[in-house]
């Protein structure tokens, strides 16, 4: 279903949001420990999880986002 | 690793690259673009990572652990807010043409030639030391591989072996080869897009395949490389990060810087906006482009484990990805991967020169040409060559402004940090950025003032250090200050040494140069150009396409104009332009003289090609586009103030309009009362009659039913009948006078003395008064009262005022006195009783018609007329009729009417013989 652009602008404003919390301090300190998971440093395992996720949910968002082929950019 | 199949490696990939742009280029003349693709775009934004990413990264990894990460994941969050922030941009660009960052400022405030030449210094100083990062990242990996782990400092080798300098030559080549090609209004370079986003897969796939060998090659998988490395204390060190190092405070301002660098690097703004064929290409980008940085990044900490593993220290760790696999024996692997690092440098030269090449070409070397009068610039037939030649000259002064810069510093610094040093040096325009696609009210000399101190600061607390390390400084500038004063130690400025030296600057430089923009924003009004412009920028989405003209642009000559447009952008491009705007509008032929929106639109194009400076400043002196002179001013003043006239006058008007609707509602309400009484006068007057036709009625039917009516009580119905037929006619001729007094309200005026009517009045009533024996004291002037008067209808008067009196003459010894008294001006008729008298709040309403004072029971009930009828006749003279009356004392009735000027009595016109 399409959403409209200030919809859109909405949720990706909250997403950034999300993001610069989940990958910023302080919340780093809680993935920032000595265990491993399969082998994997936790810190290092986290954040490229939560990295993937974000663009993941910034892919799903735009992909619903209209309006941008009104814009007239092109020739 | 023999030179010389490195060198052949390097040739071919290179010719290549040649190839791939010239495919491009050919595509896109032949229509067929490549660049319309979302896919082509967001690999073309993969020019972000360099070398410092190829190369820098692992050596980063293998001495700090993640920290290498926040230079991606500022862009990754930044890119989420894209389809907002970076669409306008994109947007803002189209619609002006816009052809570097530089441009967009210094079109952004008022078209300002100053200071997009000043961003264009500041781009350029801190782009420079960017490329020779690059450059010294390929003689580097050359060096390691031809001569491993020596060192391999580019100081040492004489010039002409030094690998920098030929690397330079050849991204100069081609650099102008397709960054320069001709010259566009769009100012786009489809081959060079396409060379960039394959060098974006190669260098992409050279570092997975690296990171794959080393992985899945070198060891069982991620858990096992990981575990290995755990084995080494220094190298587990790299999994976590201390809280207590400052570390966290260090991610959270690079995370910051990264976000700003990667929309305000000159290389940056070149391909995701002047690039952009299409904005709804971001779409898909704002999240590929991420995608990217995830992917190259993958494998950074598995390979700087790996080499720390094999080569025991962090010395060579900038070269792990190609140490790794040539210690293997990988050749194949190794050459590879060496491409791949060559692919990341020279992306980010080419960009970063052909971006630079446009600043320096349009917003500094033109706007500088057309103000030396002696060359006469703007009048010269043909220009693009002239601007061409600008920009290739350009190109090759940045290279080698970069390998000098490379030889200078010798290898002192890390490629991460000359990199950060770049990008704290581009944070500089973010205030004047953001400011000027989101604040309507930032000014030119707000972002001047701030973009100088911003630079002014960086300049001093990061590269001038660097001198020092270099040894062009004493080491005491840094550790004691300049001439020992400790606040101004470059690193800990005011004593603020808490935070490492790139977070400290982007402090610094953030509060100067944002607190500089607010302040000297506020502090200053923008011109008309530049409000023009701050509402074409932060309102760009709320216009359908590019706006029309300001209405001062002016006009000029057609003719004039197709020939500035041939000069600048050759015959063919011209025409066709001039062509795309008749069919746009339908002209049959464009008219003789451009209209406003017309000129717009060439300025537009110039702008395009030569910025939006000097595209004005070029249609100021050739064409007789009017610049804005201050009569032009006055004039857009002089309508501004006719139209607040006119919206003055319209509201006095509707004040008027209001005024008159409340006069007219009074009068409504007015009508509609009066209408009412009307009714209740009909009414009452009916009630009435009809009292006195029911007592006749009453007795006529006795009468004619009773035969044996004895004569006395025949003689007392008679008389009761006569009575009320009297009463009957007397209340009929007394609303027949009214309604005449009501309709007819000229009074039949003559000059009579006062007195002469007062004596008719009383011999009329004197034989009434003498059969009630009443006694009349009668006092009047001795001299005559002469007024203006009816002389009837003021006889008329008195007699009512004399019969009330009679009427309820109910004492023992009745009395009335009867007195003229002149003031002034006017006469007063008092009639006083000693009756009953009228309660206070009854002697109002006795004036009214058909109210009579309910406990002044006479012998004969009056009609209830008579004193309306008095009083309406009093006001038509002018006068007033009033009562004074104590209960049980009398009452006393006043006329007052104006004298007549005594003067006048002798001269009086005829109407004075009937007195």
């Amino acid at each position: 279903m399409p959403m409209d652009t200030l919809e859109v602008q909405r949720r990706l404003i909250a997403l950034f949001v999300a993001g610069c919390m989940l990958l910023g301090y302080p919340l780093l300190t809680v993935y920032s420990l000595p265990q491993t998971i399969g082998g994997i440093p936790m810190l290092y395992l986290a954040i490229f999880v939560i990295w993937a996720a974000l663009i993941g949910a910034s892919a799903a968002i735009l992909h619903r986002a209209t309006g941008g082929s009104s814009g007239g950019a092109s020739q | 690793m023999s030179t010389t199949l490195l060198l052949l490696v390097a040739t071919a990939y290179v010719s290549l690259l040649f190839a791939v742009a010239y495919y491009g280029d050919e595509r896109a003349e032949h229509g067929r673009s490549l660049v319309n693709n979302p896919y082509i775009y967001a690999l073309s934004l993969a020019v972000y990572c360099t070398a410092w990413t190829f190369y820098g990264s692992v050596g980063y990894a293998a001495t700090t652990g993640i920290n290498f990460l926040p230079i991606y994941i500022g862009p990754t969050l930044i890119a989420i807010l894209w389809w907002g922030l970076m669409r306008k941009i994109v947007r803002i660009s189209a619609h002006q043409r816009i052809t570097s960052i530089a441009d967009f400022i210094g079109a952004r405030y008022g078209k300002s030639a100053v200071l997009a030449g000043v961003a264009t210094v500041v781009a350029v100083i801190g782009v420079v030391p960017y490329i020779a990062v690059q450059l010294k990242a390929i003689s580097t990996s050359f060096g390691a591989l031809t001569a491993p782990l020596q060192d391999t400092a580019a100081a040492g080798v004489p010039i002409w072996r030094d690998t920098a300098l030929y690397a330079a030559l050849v991204l100069a080549a081609f650099t102008i080869l397709f960054g320069t090609r001709h010259l566009d209004v769009t100012e786009r370079h489809e081959g060079l897009v396409v060379a960039i986003a394959f060098e974006s897969v190669v260098k992409l796939a050279a570092f997975l395949a690296v990171g794959l060998f080393v992985t899945f090659g070198l060891y069982d998988g991620l858990g096992d490389l990981f575990q290995h490395g755990a084995a080494v204390p220094s190298i587990e060190a790299l999994y976590t990060v201390e809280a207590s190092t400052g570390a966290f405070a260090d991610w959270m301002w690079l995370t910051g810087l990264s976000m700003l660098a990667v929309l305000f690097l000159p290389r940056q703004f070149q391909v995701t906006v002047v690039e952009n064929v299409n904005e709804d290409h971001l779409r898909k980008a704002a999240w590929l482009f991420p995608l990217y940085l995830l992917l190259i990044n993958l494998f950074v900490l598995p390979i700087a484990v790996a080499g720390l593993l094999h080569h025991g220290d962090a010395t060579h760790a900038d070269m792990f990805v190609l140490l790794v696999p040539f210690s293997e024996g990988q050749t194949a692997l190794t050459l590879f991967a060496f491409i791949g690092g060559l692919s990341a440098a020279t992306s980010m030269v080419i960009v970063a020169t052909t971006a630079l090449s446009t600043m320096i070409c349009n917003d500094l070397v033109v706007p500088l040409l057309l103000r030396i009068p002696q060359l006469n610039l703007a009048r010269r037939s043909r220009l693009t060559g002239v601007i061409l030649g600008i920009r290739r000259v350009a190109i090759v002064v940045v290279l080698l402004f970069g390998y000098l810069y490379l030889r200078g510093l010798g290898d002192a610094p890390s490629l991460v940090s000359i990199g950060l040093i770049s990008f704290a040096a581009v944070a500089q325009f973010a205030p004047a950025m953001l400011g000027g696609i989101f604040w309507k009210r930032g000014t030119r000399t707000g972002a001047l003032l701030g973009l100088v101190a911003g630079v002014a600061i960086w300049g001093y607390t990061l590269p001038l250090p660097l001198l020092a390390d270099s040894g062009w400084l004493p080491a005491s500038f840094i550790t004691e200050g300049p001439f020992g004063i400790g606040a101004l130690r470059p690193y800990a400025l005011l004593g603020m040494s808490e935070l490492n030296p790139v977070p400290h600057t982007l402090f610094w430089t953030m509060l100067a140069n944002g607190g500089l923009y607010v302040v000297g924003s506020l502090a200053t009004r923008p011109s008309v150009m530049e409000q023009s412009q701050a509402s074409r920028f932060v309102d760009v989405f709320r216009h359908a396409g590019p706006q029309g003209a300001a209405p001062w642009t002016g006009s000029a000559p057609v003719a004039d104009l197709r020939a500035l447009l041939r000069r600048f952008l050759g015959w063919r491009a011209a025409d066709r332009a001039l062509q795309r705007y008749r069919t746009r509008h339908d002209l049959k032929a464009l008219p003789e003289r451009a209209d406003e929106e017309l000129v717009d639109y060439v300025e537009t194009l110039l702008a395009g090609a030569i910025g939006a400076a000097s595209a004005q400043a070029v249609m100021g002196s050739v064409a007789q586009a009017k610049p804005l002179h201050i009569g032009e001013v006055m004039d857009i003043l002089d309508e501004t103030q006719q139209l607040m006239a006119y919206s003055r006058e319209l509201e006095h008007k509707k004040a008027e309009l209001e005024a008159a609707t409340e006069e007219l509602r009074d009068a409504n309400q007015k009508l509609k009362e009066i209408d009412h009484l009307k009714d209740e006068f009909v009414s009452t007057v009916s009630h009435e009659l009809r009292t006195p036709l029911t007592a006749i009625r009453a007795i006529s039917e006795i009468m004619h039913q009773t035969t044996d009516l004895s004569p006395e009580q025949q003689r007392s119905f008679a008389t009761t009948i006569m009575r009320e037929t009297e009463r009957l006619t007397r209340l009929v001729n007394q609303v027949l006078d009214l309604e005449r007094l009501d309709a007819t309200p000229v009074l039949d005026r003559a000059l009579v003395d006062l007195r002469d009517v007062v004596h008719n009045a009383l011999s009329a009533v004197r034989p009434q008064f003498e059969q009630q024996a009443i006694t009349l004291n009668v006092t009047l002037p001795d001299r005559p009262c002469p007024a203006r008067i009816d002389r009837d209808r003021m006889t008329q008067v008195l007699l009512n005022l004399l019969s009330n009196a009679a009427k309820y003459s109910t004492d023992a010894d009745p009395q009335v006195a009867v007195r003229v008294t002149r003031t002034n001006d006017t006469y007063a008729v008092s009639v006083a009783d000693n009756g009953p008298g009228i309660p206070a709040d009854q002697q109002d309403a006795i004036f009214e018609k058909f109210r009579q004072a309910r406990n002044r029971v006479g012998p004969q009930a009056g009609s209830g007329l008579g004193l309306a009828i008095a009083r309406q006749i009093v006001h038509r003279h002018g006068g007033t009729l009033t009562v004074k009356s104590t209960p049980g004392a009398g009452a006393t009735f006043t006329v007052q009417v104006p004298a007549h000027p005594p003067e006048s009595v002798p001269s009086s016109d005829h109407e004075a013989s009937v007195s």
